[in-house]
């Protein structure tokens, strides 16, 4: 049992779209160009002179059920117990894809020149030696963090399960957490959190 | 909008923004491939991290060069640095991909019947320097010219300014930073007596109020953007001027999204506000600047309701940004190219100038008149004469200055050029026959002139063209006689320095490829060849910078007391550092004194000139060209990353969706954009982040070069082009 969920929080307000996380990931663990662990999607509203273009940076939400290793035939995914990070080994993988199909959020990523599939596995070898995900390591203005998602509250100006477009946080218990932008609609009210499951830590 | 509508338009434009990349067939080197032994993308390690400067922007970011078996593996941000702290941007981080590109310059070419052939660095250079000599006693020094960057290092520039003015001695010397920072530079020069930028970028984290005029800051300056974003969550107050919505603009407390064009009306107005409130430091006024009652009178005429509607936002909006900025007692203006290309450009500079002096906001922390600089070394070939200045920021047209440089240099002072053409003004001479033969230096003007079929008829016209650059598939190069390969800036030593005055060093850390040699090489070899050897005592770049601080001694930008190590270990230095103890200087004209004759600032009443072209019924919209933050430039070293290419793979244009409905044409259609210059065929990106009536096209992208389009107009008195408004049509294509 998972004694603590660690995850990103990604804040939309401070988020510049710069793109620097994406390529500090991929920089990093050189994947091929076309394989994006992380990806900042952008999003517009309203009209000009008042539209507004918000950025969504997205990686392994590393869920507190997750999905991609519901569906993998040969236990290619692991959730470590110290902090929930859920990490796919490429070695086992057999690039059945199954993964890809399960993930609500399209994380597993199948690369056809290799034959396996590959994801955020949450930097889990730098933290373990204290250091913090590259993407978070590189984010210019502090809008991308990674923490105890129970403590995010005592950090972040507002933390919410739900982000625009992004798929129903409840089917997998995403860790993932977000702060909306200060200006456009807000998430209050019509933000449904997810209840705990039962048995569950979170409360 | 409800947040059902909300995430309804949100998924829609998922789909939308941001066109698919086509993915690359191959990777650079195998330093970028999948490490051996394992399916799995894996992390390397360099066995060695190089001190070194980011090649991209002005913003100057300190860097380390991750080397492994002696090739560049990986960039990293300098710890501690003071301008990014570890931070870099997503091209900085990725930019070791462009030094390993396929199309290195690896060998001189020369055309041989019609082909570019591989030769001989003497046979390249025998046949660049005879022709030089014959056009010198044929025509004389004037029919060569030289076009140059702001992306080599100080000592290149001086070597290359040194060779031009006192070896050949010809007027034609002029750098890409004419296309740049020309208005920023001919600013500090009115307002202040010399160039210079006043402030540090720790400004940012000391003003109450921060106002990005012309400046899409988050795309084009990132790291300094994020500065300003951490700053406005501690409190920082953010005004936006720009016509484009952007980064800068969703955070801003104040967003004035003007007509196209019309800043110098909106600072006119800002600072009537601030002399009608009473917001004025009169004290300040009266003992460091002049003709203050000039300005006053002459601003009575722009008051904020007679300017908005020229602007396109309401009077009520101006005042409460002149307010919020005047009633601030630290407030920090930074700008670049929406400001400087424009005709208007200089009168901007001026009038950003003329706020802040009357406010006494110049010199103090938190307070500046910033231009931020768009290339690594821009400021370095101001500072030392490599384009349209002597060294140590003497002026080309000023008969005491080319006296101290004649002196130093020991050659004759009546023989030192006293005027310097712009490049527009030097194409122009090509096309009239006067100019017959064009070096071309670390720039691709075929693709970042304006008004692209002007360009290439002078380049169709050239009896020599000599093209030395890192690519030998640079565009302009499709004209060359001779193309000589050039180091890049991991395989080179040298000194840049970013908008803050910060000088920082470029280490090598790797060879060049082949038999590609540094720009400092080419040029000195070019100068013995051309029988001027004697002016060149120096043969490093370490006994070169001794003679450049020789020449900046007692000047605004004096490096008396900068070494190579000191630099090093200070994480950079900030001019003037005028003694071996001295550590740099954050601020300019801290104590009021200005570097005009008597020592005062000079504040400028001042008119906007018209644009060139306005959108009518036959050409009604309005372009604007520009950057992308996946790309630099004409995209020489950018397009090679296939990770920032496949972000922004090719040329678009983005439209209003009201303006797509109307021409009948959707995201990803292909339209046709005419101007009177000339058509290009690109996509359309629909984005309400884009005035109905306006269109904007990238700069980067030679297969729908915005620059068919741009009009052949310069500012009065810097001579930079206007790249920013334009009319055009547009068509489905």
């Amino acid at each position: 049992m998972t004694t603590t969920q660690m995850g990103f929080h990604a804040d939309m307000e401070k988020c510049i779209g710069c793109k620097c996380c994406e390529a500090a990931c991929k920089d990093f663990y050189r994947m091929p160009p076309e394989i994006r662990w992380r990806k900042v999607r952008s999003f517009e509203m309203g009209e000009f002179p008042s539209a507004l273009r918000v950025h969504l940076s997205l990686a392994c939400n590393h869920c507190e059920d997750p999905a991609c290793m519901k569906g993998c035939p040969v236990e290619a995914y692991t959730k470590r117990d110290k902090d929930g990070l859920v990490i796919h080994d490429p070695t086992a993988c057999i690039g059945c894809q199954y993964c890809t199909w399960t993930c609500p959020y399209g994380v597993p990523q199948f690369d056809p020149e290799q034959g396996v599939v590959s994801k955020c596995n949450g930097c889990y070898q730098r933290i373990d030696e204290g250091l913090m995900p590259r993407c978070v390591e590189s984010c210019l203005t502090g809008a991308l963090t990674f923490g105890d998602v129970d403590q995010h509250a005592a950090t972040q100006r507002q933390v919410v399960r739900e982000a625009p477009g992004f798929p129903d946080p409840s089917i997998t218990n995403a860790s993932t957490r977000f702060a909306w932008p200060l200006k456009g609609p807000q998430p209050e009210h019509q933000m449904k959190v997810a209840p705990p499951k039962e048995g569950d830590h979170h409360g | 909008m409800d947040r059902r509508s909300f995430l309804k338009l949100s998924l829609a434009a998922t789909a939308t923004v941001g066109l698919a990349g086509e993915a690359f067939a191959t990777r650079q080197g195998e330093a970028g491939a999948y490490v051996s032994g394992g399916p799995a993308p894996a992390h390397v390690e360099p066995e060695q991290w190089v001190y070194s400067t980011c090649g991209f922007c002005g913003t100057g970011c300190g860097i380390e060069i991750g080397v492994k078996g002696g090739k560049p593996v990986a960039v990293r941000g300098t710890k501690g640095y003071p301008v990014n702290d570890g931070l870099l941007c997503a091209k900085g981080i990725y930019q070791w991909q462009a030094i390993l590109a396929e199309d290195r310059g690896t060998t001189p070419l020369i055309r041989k019947g019609g082909q570019m052939v591989k030769t001989s660095w003497d046979e390249a250079l025998t046949a660049m320097t005879d022709k030089f000599k014959q056009l010198i006693a044929d025509h004389g020094p004037d029919s060569i010219a030289c076009y140059n960057t702001g992306q080599m290092c100080m000592e290149e520039f001086y070597t290359l300014g040194k060779l031009m003015r006192a070896g050949i001695g010809t007027i034609n010397l002029d750098g890409n930073t004419r296309t740049c920072m020309a208005s920023a530079v001919v600013g500090h020069t009115r307002s202040f007596g010399t160039d210079g930028p006043v402030g540090s970028y720790e400004d940012i984290e000391h003003a109450q109020v921060i106002m990005i005029s012309g400046s899409n800051m988050a795309e084009c300056h990132p790291i300094l953007f994020g500065r300003v974003v951490k700053a406005v969550e501690k409190g920082a107050k953010l005004i936006c001027i720009d016509p484009r919505l952007t980064q800068v603009s969703r955070i801003a407390h104040i967003n004035l999204a003007i007509k196209p064009g019309t800043d110098l009306h909106l600072l006119n107005a800002m600072a009537h506000v601030i002399i009608h409130d009473g917001l004025i430091d009169q004290a300040y006024i009266n003992a460091h600047t002049k003709d203050f009652d000039k300005l006053a009178a002459h601003l009575e005429q722009y008051a904020p309701e007679a300017v908005a509607p020229v602007c396109g936002v309401p009077a009520e909006q101006i005042i409460a940004a002149a307010r919020l900025y005047g009633q601030a007692e630290r407030s920090l203006s930074m700008w670049v190219m929406g400001i400087n290309q424009s005709v208007n450009g200089t009168q901007a500079n001026n009038a950003f100038h003329n706020l802040n002096l009357i406010q006494g906001k110049i010199g103090k922390p938190g307070c500046a008149s910033f231009s931020i600089t768009g290339q690594p070394a821009a400021m370095a070939s101001r500072e030392v004469g490599g384009s349209s200045s002597y060294p140590g920021y003497r002026a080309i047209a000023n008969e005491k200055h080319r006296a101290e440089v004649a002196a130093l240099w020991g050659v004759d002072a009546a023989k030192l050029p006293a005027k310097s053409p712009s490049i527009t003004e030097m194409i122009d001479a090509i096309l009239e026959g006067k100019i017959k033969a064009l070096w071309v230096i670390c720039t691709n003007p075929l693709i970042s002139l304006p008004d692209q079929n002007r360009v290439k008829r002078a380049l169709e016209k050239l009896e020599l063209l000599v093209v030395q650059d890192a690519y030998e598939t640079v565009d302009t190069a499709q004209y060359a006689h001779i193309f000589l390969p050039a180091a890049m800036w991991a395989e080179k030593t040298g000194i840049l320095v970013n908008s803050e005055r910060r000088m920082n060093l470029l280490q090598p850390a790797t060879p060049p490829p082949g038999e590609a040699r540094t720009d400092f090489d080419i040029l000195l070899d070019v100068a013995r060849r051309m029988g001027y050897g004697h002016l060149f005592t120096y043969k490093t770049q370490a006994e070169c910078f001794e003679e450049i601080k020789r020449m900046t001694r007692g000047r605004p930008n004096d490096y008396s007391g900068v070494t190579c190590e000191k630099i090093k270990a200070n994480l950079g230095l900030q001019w003037p550092v005028k003694t071996a103890e001295s550590t740099g200087t954050p601020r300019l004209y801290t104590d009021g004194t200005f570097n005009t004759p008597d020592g005062k600032a000079v504040l400028w009443a001042m008119d906007p000139a018209d644009l060139p072209e306005r959108p009518d019924a036959e050409f009604p919209f309005n372009l604007n060209s520009g950057r992308v933050q996946e790309h630099y430039h004409t995209g020489t070293k950018t397009r090679k990353v296939p990770e920032l290419n496949n972000l922004v793979p090719t040329a678009y244009v983005e439209l209003n969706p009201k303006d797509a409905e109307t021409l009948g044409v959707g995201y990803g259609d292909m339209v046709e954009i005419e101007s009177r210059r000339g058509t290009i065929k690109v996509k359309v990106v629909t984005t309400s982040m884009i005035a109905p009536g306006a269109c904007f096209v990238p700069m980067h992208f030679n297969e729908g070069p915005v620059n068919q389009l741009t009009v052949w107009a310069v500012d009065k008195f810097s001579k930079e082009p206007n790249y920013k408004q334009q009319a055009v049509r547009i068509r489905k294509a």
